[in-house]
This record gives C-alpha cells, sequence and structure tokens, in this order.
C-alpha cells in the first residue's frame, strides 16, 4: 500500500512539472514583463517607473541562460528558476494588489471557500444518489421519464442564471436572506444559506442523470437476475445488490472532487461576495495578479493530483477485485 | 469597394460551405445501411425531432445572420462604407431607442416616445437597443463559438487520439502525458489565464476553448482506438499488409465515428455555455458584439431596479436555454441509439 | 400427473424494428424426479422459456403474450408479483447458463448463498450458514469454510458453477431448471457436474429442466426431450425414441451433424443456412428456409401432431 502511493505519487511529479512549464509558457513567454507592469501600473506610467518595478519583481532577468552571473548562477538565476523554486517551495511571493504575501491569502482564502463547497458536496452527494436510487427503482415508469426529463432541464441552465434567479427570489422578492456578503462567527450562516441552495440546486441535474445512468447499467447485470431469482424483494435487489456496486463508481468519483473543495466556486463565491479561493481567483484576474493566478493554478493540479490518487486508494478500498500490486 | 463586397461575400460563403459541408456529410451517411438504420432510429423519438427542429430553426436564423453585404452612403459623390447588412438587418429592423423600454411599451422609460412607431417585442435595453435583435445576433455568437471550436477541436482530438490509440508505447506515452497535464489544470482557470493574455475576442475564444476541450474528445478517441485495434478486422488488415495509416483512417475511423458526434454534439452545450460565463467574466467576446452572456452580464443590477427589468435577462435566459436544451435532448437521442452500454439490449445479433 | 406444465407460452419482445416472438406457442411438462431436455441452436429461445417459467422475462421490452405456466393446478402467470417471489428460489430454481457474470461482484459468496435461506425464513444465521457449508462441500467445493468469505472473483468458473448449483439447491426446490449449466466447462468437470445435478435429484426428487446444445447429455441424463426451432416445437416425446428414430428433418440434420462414435474420419454433416433471427422469423414452417424436403406447403404453419410412434412433431409430411 505505502509503496503503491509513493509509486503514484512519482508518476504525478512529471504532470506537475509539465503544469510548472505551462504556467512559465503563459505567464512568461506570452506575456512580457513590460505588459504586466504596464496592466499594473497603468498605461500611462513612465518608464522609468516601469523599469525600476520590473527590476523590484525581479522580471528583469533572462529566461534560461545569464550570461552576467557568474559561476553556477549563470543557470539559476534566471526566470525558470526563479518560477520552478518559487512553486516547488510555495514561495509564491506577494501579490500584485495589495504586495501581502501570496500563501498567507490563500491559505485564509480557503476557510470560506470549504464552508461554503462543503456542504454543497455533501447535500449534493446525498440529495443526487437519493433521486437516482428513486429513478431507478421506478425505472421505465413516468417517474423515471419525467424526473430524467427534469434533469435535463435543470443540466440546460447556466449557473449564473440559477444565481441571479435565486438571488432574485430569496433576496429581493422574499427578503429571506442577504443578497451577498460575508460575516464571520456564527452570523455567517445567513449568508452561506443562500448559495449553499444555489450551489446543490444547480449541480444536481447533472449528477442525477450521471449517476441514474451508472445505476441502470447495473440493473442489466446478470447478477441482478440471479438475486431475483432467489427470491429476494426488489427493495433487497436495489438497495444491496445493485447500490453496492453502482456506489463503486459515484464515491470513488465523489472522492476526486474532494480536495477540489478547497478551490471553492469561481462565480458562486464572486456573486454572492464570499471571499473564497474562487473570489480570490476572480480578483486577482480582473486586477491581472499573476503570480497570483499562477499560484491557484499550481495548487489546483497538485490537488487534482491528489484526488486522483485519493480516487485509486478508494477504489481498491471498496472493490474487492481491486487490490494495490 | 470591391473589397468590401468580397469580404462580405468570403463570409457568407464560409459559413455557407460549413454549413453545406454538414448536410452533404449526413446525407452521404444516410446512404450507407447502418446509418440510415440509425437515423430512421432516432427519427422516431418524438423528442428528438422537435429539438432538430428547433435546431434547424436557430441554424436558419444563424444562416440569415451570417449572409451579408456591405452598405454604402453617399458622401460628397463618393461611396462610403458604412457597415455590413446581414440578411437578418433586412427582414427585422427595429429602430435604436435612447433608453430602457418595456416589451410592447409605447414609451421608454425616459417618458420620451418611440423614435418610430414600430414597437420592441422584447424591449430595449439601457442603451436603447432592440432586445430582441441582440437575442437573436447571439445566435451567431453562440454557433459561431460552438462550431469553430469544434472544428478546431475535432482534427486535434481525432488526430491524436487515434495515433495515441493505434501506436501505443511511446506516442500514447506522450500524448497521454500532455493530456493528463493539461487536464490538471482547473479548466476555468486556464480558460481565464489563456483569454487574460490573448485578449477578448471570437477567435481567441474559440482558440482557448479549443486548447482547454481538446482533451476530452483525444481521451474518448483514444479509449476506443485502443478497443478496436485489438479487434478481429483490424488484425485482418494488418496481416494483408495494410499501411498503418490506411487501417487507422480507413478502418478505424469509422469505427470510431459515433463516439465523436455523440462527444461533439454533448459538448456543443458546454461551449455555449462557456462563452455566456467567460463573457460574464469580461473574458468573452468584446463588449460590443451581442452576445447572450453579456446580456446576462448587463441584467445582474437591473433586476433590482424599480421599476424591475426583467426583459433583458428573461430573453437571452429563454433564447439560451432553448438551444441547449434541444441540442441535449438531441444529443442524448443519438447516444441513446448509438452507444450499447445506454441503450436497452437489443436482439444478439 | 405432471407438478409443471407449460401450455402454448409466447414470449415477444418489443423492439423498435417491431414484435420478435422469440417463444411462439411452447409446450412441455415437467415430472417429479424426471428430467425433461430441452433442445436447442443458440438463440431458439430456450432460456427464454425459463425467464418465463421464472418469472424474469428482462424488461421492459420483453413481454409474455399468451399460454399458460400450470403449476399445482394454478397458472404461475397469473400469479401476483410477491406470490411469484415467494416462490423463486424456494421452490423453483435456476441455474444461470452463464457463471461467469452471474454472481455479483462485490459480495461475497457466503453472503449471497445465505441471503436465499433468510429471504426464505428458512432457519436462523447461524444454522443457516451451517446449511450453506454443507451444500458448499456437497458440491464439490473444496474447502467450503473458507470459499464462504471468498469473491466470485477468487473462484474458477467451475467453481463458480459449483457454486451457482449450490445456491438453486440450498432450498431442496421443487423444480430445477438447469440452463446449459455445463457448456462454460471443460469435458472432465461437464461429466463431474451432472453426475452431481443426477445425484442431487435422486436424493430430493427434483423435478429437473435440463437446457442444451448437446444430445450426448440428453440422452444419458434426460428421460423426455423437446426439440425447439426458431421459438417453436418442431419435436417432442421421449428421449429414447425420438434420439433413435427422429422425424422431424431439423432433428434428423441434429443428429446427423453429431460426430459419430462409430464412423470417425468422416465428414460431419451441417444443416445448411444460419438461424434466422427473432425480428424475421419466416413465414409458415420456420425451418422451411433451410430444410432440405421444404415444399410449396410449408409456408403453411405446420402444427405439432402425434405420429405412429407417439412422438410429437411438427411436419407436414411426417406420419
Ligand atoms: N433482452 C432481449 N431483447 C431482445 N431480444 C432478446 C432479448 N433476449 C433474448 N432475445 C432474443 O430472443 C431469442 C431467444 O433468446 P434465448 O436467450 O432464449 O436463446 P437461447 O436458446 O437460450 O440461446 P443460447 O443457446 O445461445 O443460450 C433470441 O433470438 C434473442 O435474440
Ligand atoms: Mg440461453
Amino acid at each position: 500500500m505505502k509503496t503503491y502511493i509513493l509509486r503514484r505519487i512519482l508518476y504525478a511529479l512529471p504532470v506537475i512539472f509539465g503544469v510548472m512549464l505551462i504556467t512559465f509558457v503563459l505567464f512568461f513567454y506570452l506575456t512580457t514583463p513590460e505588459t504586466i507592469a504596464r496592466q499594473i501600473l497603468g498605461e500611462k506610467a513612465k518608464k522609468e517607473v516601469i523599469q525600476s518595478w520590473i527590476h523590484m519583481k525581479g522580471l528583469d532577468k533572462p529566461y534560461f541562460f545569464n550570461t552576467e552571473a557568474p559561476g553556477i548562477r549563470k543557470v539559476t538565476d534566471t526566470l525558470f528558476i526563479d518560477h520552478i523554486w518559487s512553486l516547488v517551495t510555495f514561495q509564491f511571493g506577494n501579490s500584485y494588489q495589495d504586495d501581502k504575501p501570496i500563501m498567507n491569502k490563500i491559505i485564509t482564502r480557503a476557510g470560506p471557500s470549504l464552508t461554503f463547497t462543503l456542504p454543497v458536496f455533501i447535500m449534493g452527494l446525498f440529495l443526487s444518489i437519493s433521486f437516482s436510487l428513486i429513478f431507478a427503482f421506478f425505472r421505465a415508469t413516468y417517474i423515471d421519464k419525467y424526473g430524467t426529463f427534469l434533469c435535463v432541464l435543470g443540466m440546460s441552465i447556466v449557473i449564473m442564471i440559477y444565481i441571479i434567479g435565486f438571488q432574485w427570489l430569496f433576496s429581493i422578492k422574499l427578503k429571506l436572506f442577504p443578497i451577498s456578503g460575508w460575516a464571520e462567527g456564527t452570523d455567517k450562516v445567513r449568508f452561506i444559506l443562500l448559495p449553499i441552495f444555489v450551489g446543490v440546486i444547480a449541480g444536481l441535474g447533472g449528477s442525477i442523470r450521471f449517476y441514474r445512468t451508472i445505476m441502470i447499467e447495473e440493473t442489466t447485470k446478470d447478477y441482478v437476475r440471479t438475486a431475483r431469482s432467489k427470491g429476494l424483494n426488489e427493495s433487497l435487489v436495489l438497495f444491496k445488490h445493485i447500490l453496492k456496486n453502482a456506489m463503486i463508481p459515484i464515491l470513488t468519483n465523489a472522492v476526486m472532487a474532494i480536495p477540489f473543495l478547497f478551490m471553492g466556486a469561481l462565480l458562486t463565491e464572486n456573486f454572492f461576495g464570499i471571499p473564497g479561493l474562487g473570489s480570490f481567483a476572480v480578483e486577482a484576474l480582473f486586477s491581472n495578479d499573476f503570480p497570483s493566478i499562477k499560484a491557484v493554478i499550481y495548487i489546483g493540479a497538485i490537488l487534482y493530483q491528489i484526488g486522483l490518487i485519493l480516487t485509486d486508494i478508494s477504489y481498491a478500498l471498496v472493490d474487492p477485485r481491486v487490490v494495490f500490486e | 469597394m470591391l473589397e468590401y463586397y468580397i469580404n462580405d461575400i468570403l463570409r457568407s460563403l464560409f459559413v455557407l460551405v460549413i454549413i453545406g459541408g454538414g448536410i452533404y456529410t449526413v446525407l452521404r451517411m444516410n446512404r450507407n445501411r447502418i446509418w440510415h438504420d440509425v437515423f430512421r432510429q432516432i427519427w422516431s423519438v418524438p423528442i428528438a425531432r422537435i429539438s432538430f427542429g428547433v435546431i434547424c430553426l436557430y441554424l436558419f436564423v444563424f444562416l440569415l445572420d451570417s449572409i451579408s453585404y456591405p452598405l454604402f452612403k453617399e458622401v460628397n459623390k463618393k461611396h462610403v462604407f458604412v457597415n455590413s447588412r446581414t440578411l437578418l438587418e433586412v427582414i427585422y429592423t427595429p429602430a435604436r431607442e435612447e433608453s430602457y423600454s418595456a416589451p410592447m411599451a409605447k414609451y421608454q422609460f425616459t417618458d420620451k416616445k418611440m423614435e418610430n412607431k414600430g414597437i420592441h417585442p422584447a424591449g430595449t435595453n439601457i442603451n436603447g437597443e432592440d432586445v430582441l435583435m441582440n437575442a437573436f445576433k447571439g445566435i451567431k455568437v453562440a454557433f459561431t463559438i460552438g462550431g469553430l471550436t469544434t472544428l478546431i477541436i475535432l482534427p486535434i482530438g481525432i488526430f491524436f487520439g487515434l495515433i495515441a490509440g493505434y501506436f501505443g508505447k511511446g506516442a500514447d506515452t506522450t500524448v497521454t502525458y500532455v493530456y493528463s497535464t493539461l487536464a490538471c489544470i482547473p479548466e476555468i482557470l486556464l480558460l481565464i489565464a489563456l483569454m487574460n493574455i490573448f485578449g477578448n475576442g471570437v477567435l481567441q475564444l474559440c482558440i482557448a476553448l479549443g486548447i482547454t476541450s481538446w482533451v476530452g474528445l483525444c481521451r474518448i478517441v483514444r479509449g476506443e482506438t485502443m478497443k478496436q485495434k485489438n479487434m478481429e478486422y483490424v488484425q485482418s488488415a494488418r496481416a494483408l499488409g495494410q499501411s498503418h495509416f490506411r487501417i487507422i483512417f480507413k478502418h478505424i475511423l469509422p469505427n470510431v465515428m459515433h463516439i465523436i458526434l455523440i462527444t461533439s454534439i454533448l459538448r456543443f452545450s458546454g461551449l455555449v455555455m462557456a462563452e455566456v460565463i467567460l463573457s460574464y467574466l469580461g473574458l468573452g467576446v468584446p463588449p460590443e458584439i451581442a452576445s447572450w452572456g453579456i446580456m446576462i452580464d448587463q441584467s445582474r443590477g437591473e433586476l433590482a431596479r424599480d421599476p424591475m427589468v426583467w426583459w433583458n435577462i428573461i430573453t437571452a435566459f429563454s433564447f439560451m436555454f432553448i438551444l441547449i436544451l434541444s441540442v441535449n435532448f438531441f444529443g442524448d437521442t443519438i447516444r441513446d441509439v448509438l452507444d450499447p452500454r445506454t441503450r436497452v439490449k437489443g436482439v444478439k445479433a | 400427473m405432471a407438478l409443471l406444465e407449460v401450455k402454448d407460452l409466447r414470449t415477444y419482445f418489443n423492439l423498435p424494428e417491431g414484435t420478435a416472438k422469440a417463444v411462439d406457442g411452447v409446450s412441455f411438462s415437467l415430472e417429479k424426479g424426471k428430467t425433461t431436455a430441452l433442445v436447442g441452436e443458440s438463440g431458439c429461445g430456450k432460456t427464454l422459456v425459463s425467464y418465463s417459467i421464472m418469472g424474469l422475462v428482462p424488461e421492459p421490452n420483453g413481454f409474455v403474450a399468451g399460454g399458460e405456466i400450470m403449476f399445482r393446478e394454478e397458472d404461475l402467470l397469473k400469479f401476483s408479483f410477491s406470490r411469484m417471489r415467494s416462490l423463486r428460489g424456494k421452490t423453483i430454481s435456476m441455474i444461470f447458463q452463464e457463471p461467469m457474470t452471474a454472481l455479483n461482484p462485490v459480495f461475497s459468496i457466503g453472503n449471497q448463498l445465505i441471503e436465499s435461506l433468510m429471504t426464505h425464513g428458512t432457519g436462523d444465521r447461524v444454522g443457516a450458514k451451517k446449511r450453506c457449508i454443507e451444500m458448499l462441500k456437497e458440491v464439490g467445493i473444496p474447502g467450503p469454510d473458507q470459499r464462504f468469505d471468498e469473491y466470485p472473483h477468487q473462484l474458477s468458473g467451475g467453481m463458480k458453477q459449483r457454486v451457482m448449483i449450490a445456491m438453486a439447491l440450498l432450498t431442496n426446490p421443487d423444480i430445477l431448471i438447469a440452463d446449459e449449466p455445463t457448456t462454460a466447462l471443460d469435458v472432465t468437470i461437464q461429466a463431474q457436474i451432472l453426475d452431481l445435478l443426477k445425484k442431487m435429484q435422486k436424493k430430493y426428487k427434483t423435478a429437473m429442466l435440463l437446457i442444451t446444445h448437446d444430445l450426448g447429455i440428453v440422452s444419458e441424463n434426460a428421460d423426455s426431450l423437446t426439440i425447439m426451432y426458431a421459438g417453436k416445437v418442431v419435436e417432442q416425446g421421449d428421449v429414447k425414441t425420438v434420439l433413435k428414430k427422429p422425424s422431424h428433418p431439423y432433428t434428423q440434420g441434429l443428429l446427423r451433424s453429431l460426430p459419430s462414435m462409430h464412423s470417425p474420419g468422416k465428414k460431419l454433416y451441417s444443416i445448411p443456412g444460419v438461424v434466422p433471427q427473432a425480428i424475421n422469423f419466416p413465414e409458415g414452417c420456420r425451418f422451411r428456409t433451410r430444410c432440405i424436403e421444404a415444399k410449396k406447403e410449408c409456408e403453411n404453419e405446420p402444427s405439432l401432431k402425434i405420429l405412429k410412434n407417439k412422438v410429437k412433431c411438427a411436419c407436414f409430411f411426417r406420419k
């Protein structure tokens, strides 16, 4: 088990390196320091101001090879190595927005994201599994037909419409919740309920349909017939035999999403003013805060790899057919 | 003057050729017995017929809005180019007002009478533009984004998927490495970063969406190719000494075509949605182009106004919703017919 | 008196292309302690007949369109869902054709065995487990105590088939349907499994429906024989009589295509053509497209009539 995880981590390293390369190309090759400086300091900034800003941020080094530096620093004192090093050591530097360390910001921003995404994840998973079970139980009846129809309807609505619609209904019309904002302590419940509701509803259609497909696929398997031939009642067939088989892909799929909970949700957080990582990314984007975007992308990639590894492990834990080799 | 004509003609021709090519391909496929059967089965589902009809309506408006001719004004006996006028604008020419007006209203918010007697079926927006016209124009944006991106994704995804799946080994490792690296960057963040670098624009948006979404297609084609590779027909083609190129494109490609079709159709609605989200973030199409995302973005504060301005968002939403819904239903039907996994067991062959 | 009597059973499929009459008027009976064999080419509807008896016709497009299945003077087809369920696995058991996929991969063998006993209220958990292990031993599984906790993927095909048999016999059913119980196995194990079934049948006086392709197996194990072709019965009667002197052209073809012990080296006969699809069975006699004796009359539907040697046969040219 330990060696297996170790090997999985080793597999992940080249991919993480690839992400470092991509971010380098994106933020250094496709955008010159000059343009970054102009975007930060404004179009009218004086040439000297721009130059000194570039120098201060260490962006005036050559990409790969520094002919002016002595000895080994010819290779290390370059943009590329700086970039890689900052990512590897998680020293993302300071934000262009307010000159505060990015890492601290990310850590403090992850909290609010979690308070929003965790309930959405748990409730969403619970509801979609329950509904898909109901649809699978009543498969090929009108409940199933109209249910899946509703799911497709739900899937075809852009998240923004859900957000704007629910804000209008619950905040402007019914005045049940504040339209957006954030508070510390227990007071945040007031603010968090509506976003959670929106998050759950918006994701429901797609996941119910997906889980239903998995379950319906299981109902056509031979073992279901065997179970019926033993005279088991339908609910035992569904809740024991089919559910356990269907839960394997469903749960491992869900495990994949767990690390991403830290990342929050871009649009929802932004609309509801939740100071999470998602809205951090949007803010960084609007203020051309490249080091912050880079850091968020990098952390996202790492979380993705962790998700993959967790998925593999959970497969081995729940599926008797899978063993660690 | 001629250059403006050429410009418009070329643009119209491009769209015509693409749509014509699509129709031709479908007709050609229809001659094949298997595909003919598939089409017949799809057609036998009422909801597929309805959604196909709706999609055709949208396509028709798209076509009207894509065929254009240049408009000139005579200034000092010289022809000066004003703008391109599309067929849609010829058919439906609403006047430009000063400000908001409710659907079918006689007065604007500024209490001014309407520009000309024409009324606006879906009202006007803050700039006095006809909302219905904007929604119609949004169709063009949606189809351009969806279509152009698909045109970018298809060759890349199919080619690399086939190569990786067929040759395995080094080719496979390389391709999988590239796409797993791309896939592990959260899609929306990568899109944001790319759009931030490329700047706003339709073509830019298509390229950015292409970069993020060829991965899905490539992965699916690769998986399917790996399955097909071990099938008897491929083995026998190999035994007959056919070239790899021929085997891949003559034998395997037609057999993974259905998967490609399903994936592209269902991806189309995702692309339309992505445009809306990115436009809302200010990263999609330039704000002067009327797109549904921009309309929804505009209407953020409008619902809280008094009197409430609801027509902008409702119109944009309805146009978008109906299109995505139809595409989803149509794609679903195709998948049910083509994908043996979701199909109820048929007659054993 | 027959224990179970299938009368004019019709099981159809609603398909996009139309109705597939996969089983179209099949009759036979099962008797206590006796074995009835059901033989026919792949796709002729044998499995579907057994599903119809079990009430397990694949939904949503399969359905029983007509006929009766009389069991102790009641029609199984008229049974309510729950009444049918209480019969399944207790009074009527079935061994499925594909042992590889018939077991649930994520539950242990023991779990799946014990379930059957628990549902039908036969004893407590401890007693049920004891009975399961006994049964596993009886069907010849070595080390039943530890096998009990193993998962299906840890067993070989033959072992799985034995588990299936144990599962079917746990409740001492009155009727056992064995759907090609040996096709998935190699020859040595085939014989063992068949002996096992025979032994069990003798012990519990079970009525058995044995479905197979293999006429060799039939001659050794069955008492009466029903030959099906394309959803219909073409010949029916006592095993010895039918095998010794087949009447229907199809049965004759089947027998001629058997490798014979007496004349090794001779080229094997095979019935020309292929089995038609259930969706487009020919009108009239369904075998006529492959029959060497086919004439104009065969476009009418032949009925099953009793011949001189007491065998039932559906052919115009047999007396
Ligand atoms: N779920 C289904 N949907 C549609 N048709 C089916 C279905 N299951 C079986 N059939 C059709 O019913 C006919 C009989 O099938 P069945 O499985 O009973 O054949 P069989 O005699 O058991 O064949 P084998 O010897 O291969 O097991 C076949 O022609 C088959 O195509
Ligand atoms: Mg069968």
